[in-house]
């Protein structure tokens, strides 16, 4: 791996919005993106992942706002960049009666890929994604894993720069959801630059940078460790002996949006200016029996809750 | 019951809230009623006749008016030559043509017979059919209004002299085998083809093929290609089986046949282009090109219901259905040997209609999602 | 009402469950108990065999062999009844969008066979506990989809099912209106309804109190999130941080056949390893003159824990 990587921003993104009729998929988002780093779009459905993702892509235009793709204006001139991106959509995109191979060979032909660059890159992906031997299988009888790492492979057959991929790993089952990511780290050292959409708190977290997106607007934008150095509680997980009424008294100590159960365990966040041995004894004194307690770090869905609760 | 009627009622709001459906099914209904009901008509009238009235006397006056008179018929012209008759029938202007001879008036004044020369336009055998009975009863009435015959006697009338053209055993075979081109044609061409390009939109495979540096046109060719390759084919095999089985003419050149195909088929493929263009989902599309393709094809042509006999709005607007004209060139081909000199008028249309669906189609056809 | 079937034994209880469609096994022998009052959870990927399952379970289809027995019922010969005393909450929620919240809990209430009176209180709870008593007339489609989602649960459980079955409840839905969901979803079963959840979304199990961990139609294994993690023989996962991580990262990925799997998260790289393996990295990377923070173990998620059993199962390690 080269020990310089050029950290230049492949990506500028300056209050894009994007409207369907009345509807605002995308409010004012910014966004800088970096080669080298993996950068995850995390948010719930209908928050505009999607939507994001095509304007970078090409695919959609703008209704407002400056979107810098590789250099170009993509409004003005999408066909330019085409070529260079590798764009993973979220609906199905292989042709299911032709084999991997063929499937393979498509896209290559589709972006100008020479024979000779072809069949030693194709040889490389099919055997990073443990495809090389199920070369001459449909693609409509691959399992739902399979299928998301050969897109994945017919993505980069043309060696792009820039990398989209659009929740890859939705209903996907473990093993391949780590492969797939085996793929993408390799990706770091070749300098493309990868975008991840997920709506998948836990999946966002192995990503370098993350954009936080809530109904078309980025609510924030940063590593993990700077958002958890955001976070202005502690986090504690609780196990009792009457977890209901735990739950209760927690909520009504702390509020509502500080507490959550999971299954047997409470998760409680306690304010800096609150005091966590007051809070163990108020439930104490409720009768409460605290079997175990200790402080777990914030995971990005808490982070998430506070953070649009700042932005209100 | 509670159950039952829950569904029921689900239903009934579903259905009202829901505009489109509900517009189909009051509008489309109708529409269709008005359009197809009207110039739809196994009745054949108002057949365009001519007339080369070289007697131009008071009786063949009478004779000509008979025709005229009748529902039945229509005066499209009065020639001033044979020749002009035979260009009406070859342009399939006329169905039928009347040679009065010039000793016509006096013949009948002098209670001889007489004889007028018939001509029929065969190529399309059905209108011919009906129009030979109705204008055998048209002469029949003249003679018996005009000479005076006993009866038993087999006398001097006016006689006509039939001469089917193009088709003289008005066989049926030889009308329907350029229909079935035609709607071979619609099929590959418009309705399968926008199926192709449309699934694709519902699929969701498009976003792929959008986000790829490919180029509209190399797209479109790319997909339509095979259907161009499978209908040309399709077109040598029902030529091939008419000629070798049914034995139909071929009376033009091949050549032009393959020539004239092809632009046919650029129509079927702009109005299939168009068609895919403006159709989200591939209900929608086969619906579309179901209505614009295939069934004025079917309908509007000429193929069964004669255009003449239709109301003069449907006339009017079956001036904008491509196959009328292809189906003129076919008729033109397999059974009047005319070509291009002939047939310029129709195959100008053809070619003004694929440049208009298909000029339409390229300025939709953009690689975007929006 | 709930029958009195219910109040002895499991609340749900399968037996050598199979479910055979042509050549292809969708279930392939399983079987388990769901305590009353419990909070179950079926995790796997797709294709694994959960809704399969749970539709045998609901009565929806026939299993091909095996048996279960749902609220006291048999799923072979009762499953008319299992139908009256269980809900059902699919994915994406089977609302109908263009009906209002009200027209939808009455049409659901008609489904159900729930009496006049009956039916005005239950369809007013509903409203209430979806918090859209003041919008119940406005129409379902339009709604923000946490409200969409309370409200398709207010429709699963109108009839006081003493069993709940949610196929995939919660995804793609914001952490917030997840959040709430749960807290419903707990307060339902510590009244004593037994929730069955299906997901795929592994941070979604840590809210169930058992879970069982479905692969290619089998059930690998069943406990609860906490003893899993403490499970002997289970990979272990650490953390290692290091300011020298793209240096680390390559060099423990080239090993990672030897080692065990390398992941990136953010700029710290986890290790699943067997604890054994451990010290076997620590002196590779400091033979390799990286410097490094002390390595901590930290807990594993329900993520690192099937890969882990599936690693064990799979001997190929091809997926197909």
């Amino acid at each position: 791996m080269s020990s310089s990587i050029l950290l230049a921003d492949t990506i500028e993104v300056v209050g894009l919005e994007k409207k369907f009729g009345d509807l605002e998929a995308l409010r004012g988002v910014d966004l800088s993106v970096k080669s080298g780093i993996i950068h995850a779009v995390v948010g719930p459905d209908g928050a505009g992942k999607t939507t994001l993702l095509r304007i970078l892509a090409g695919i959609m235009s703008p209704t407002g706002g400056k979107v810098k793709v590789l250099g170009r204006d993509v409004a003005s001139a999408p066909e330019s960049i085409k070529g260079k991106i590798g764009y993973l959509s979220q609906r199905f995109s292989l042709n299911p009666s032709l084999t991997v191979e063929e499937n393979i060979d498509f896209f290559a032909s589709l972006y100008g890929v020479s024979n000779s660059d072809k069949i030693p890159r194709a040889r490389r992906l099919l055997e990073f994604s443990r495809l090389a031997g199920f070369r001459t299988r449909r693609a409509a009888h691959l399992s739902g894993g399979m299928k998301q790492k050969l897109s994945l492979c017919c993505a980069l057959i043309h060696t792009p720069e820039l990398l989209l991929l659009d929740e890859p790993t939705t209903g996907v089952d473990p093993i391949s959801r780590r492969e797939l990511w085996e793929i993408l780290y390799d990706l770091l050292g070749e300098g493309v630059t990868v975008i991840v959409s997920t709506p998948y708190m836990d999946e966002a977290e192995r990503a370098g940078e993350i954009t936080l997106l809530h109904k078309g607007r980025a609510i924030i934008t940063g590593n993990m460790k700077i958002l958890r150095s955001r976070y202005r509680f502690s986090m504690y997980e609780l196990i009792t002996g009457d977890n209901l009424k735990a739950l209760e008294t927690s909520a009504r100590i702390l509020g509502d949006e500080k507490v959550s159960l999971f299954g047997n365990r409470i998760h409680v966040a306690i304010g800096l200016s609150d005091d966590l041995s007051a809070f163990k004894s108020h439930l104490q004194n409720e009768g409460i029996q605290i079997k175990s307690i200790r402080s777990v770090e914030p995971g990005l869905e808490d982070i998430f809750i506070q953070e649009l609760a700042d932005a209100g | 019951m509670t159950r039952l009627r829950a569904i029921i009622i689900r239903e009934i709001i579903t259905v009202i809230r829901d505009k489109r459906a509900l517009l189909l099914v009051i509008f489309l209904p109708i529409m269709l009623m008005i359009v197809y009901g009207y110039g739809v008509t196994f009745d054949i009238r108002h057949v365009p006749m001519g007339v080369f009235d070289q007697s131009k006397s008071p009786k063949s006056r009478e004779l000509i008016s008979k025709f005229v008179s009748s529902e039945y018929f229509i005066l499209y012209d009065m020639a001033e030559s044979y020749g002009r008759l035979e260009d009406l029938l070859i342009r399939d202007e006329i169905t039928l043509g009347l040679v009065i001879p010039p000793s016509f008036g006096s013949q009948i004044k002098n209670q001889e017979g007489a004889v007028v020369q018939v001509l029929v336009n065969g190529s399309d055998a059905n209108t011919a059919n009906v129009a030979m009975g109705y204008q055998a009863a048209v002469f029949s009435d003249f003679t018996y209004e005009n000479l005076d015959l006993p009866d038993d006697l087999i006398v001097p009338s006016v006689e006509e002299k039939t001469r089917i053209w193009y088709n003289s055993e008005l066989k049926s075979s030889n009308f329907i085998v350029p229909g079935i081109i035609v709607i071979v044609m619609m099929l590959l061409g418009a309705i399968l083809t926008s199926n192709a390009i449309v699934k694709e939109k519902e699929t969701g495979t498009i976003e792929q093929i959008i986000a790829s540096p490919i180029k509209s046109w190399e797209y479109i060719l790319g997909k339509i290609t095979p259907y161009i390759i499978l209908s040309m084919f399709d077109v040598f095999l029902v030529v091939a089986a008419g000629y070798f089985v049914f034995q139909i003419p071929i009376r033009g050149s091949l050549v032009d046949l393959g020539l004239f195909s092809i632009l046919f088929l650029a129509n079927a493929l702009g109005i299939g282009l168009f068609v895919s263009a403006v159709s989200k989902t591939v209900v929608t599309s086969q619906l579309l090109a179901f209505m614009i393709s295939l069934l004025p094809s079917i309908l509007l042509s000429g193929f069964i219901f004669p255009i003449s006999s239709m109301p003069v709005a449907i006339q009017a607007v079956t001036h904008i259905v491509p196959a009328r004209y292809f189906l003129t060139i076919l008729r033109g081909i397999f059974l009047k040997g005319v070509g291009i000199e002939t047939l310029w008028p129709q195959a100008l249309f053809l070619i003004a209609n694929s440049l208009f669906f298909l000029g339409m189609a390229a300025t939709k056809f953009k690689k975007s999602l929006d | 009402m709930p029958d009195d079937r219910v109040l002895s034994g499991p609340a749900v209880s399968v037996t050598n469950l199979t479910k055979r469609f042509g050549d292809f096994t969708a279930v392939d022998d399983i079987g388990f108990d769901v305590c009353r009052g419990e909070v179950f959870g079926f995790l796997g990927p797709n294709g694994a065999g959960k809704s399969t399952t749970i539709r045998m379970l609901c009565g929806i289809i026939k299993p091909t062999s095996g048996e279960g027995v749902v609220g006291g019922y048999s799923i072979r010969k009762d499953s008319d009844r299992i139908k009256l005393n269980t809900g059902y909450m699919s994915q994406k929620f089977s609302l109908y969008r263009d009906l209002t919240p009200y027209e939808n809990l009455e049409f659901y209430s008609g489904v159900y066979g729930l009496p006049g009176n009956r039916r005005r209180e239950r369809i007013s709870w509903a409203l209430d506990m979806a918090g859209l008593t003041n919008r119940k007339d406005d129409q379902t489609g339009d709604l923000p989809v946490g409200f969409q989602q309370r409200l398709a649960l207010g429709a699963a459980v109108l009839h006081e099912p003493s069993i709940l079955f949610l196929d995939e409840p919660t995804a793609g839905v914001d952490p917030l209106s997840r959040r709430s969901f749960w807290d419903l979803i707990h307060k339902l079963s510590s009244s004593g309804v037994t929730v069955f959840v299906t997901t795929h979304y592994m941070d979604e199990a840590e809210h169930c109190d058992r879970i069982a961990f479905i692969d290619k139609g089998k059930l690998i294994k069943l406990n609860s999130p906490s003893a899993l993690k403490k499970e002997e023989g289970m990979e272990r996962v650490y953390e290692l941080v290091t300011d020298n991580w793209r240096t680390a990262f390559d060099l423990l990925r080239k090993k990672r056949d030897r080692f065990g799997a390398i992941s990136l998260f953010g700029t710290n790289i986890h290790l699943n390893l067997q604890p054994e393996k451990l010290a076997a990295v620590t002196s590779y990377l400091k033979s390799e003159g990286v410097e490094f923070s002390p390595i901590n173990e930290i807990a594993p998620s329900l993520e690192d824990i099937f890969v882990s059993l599936l690693r064990s199962d799979d001997e190929t390690g091809d997926r197909t």
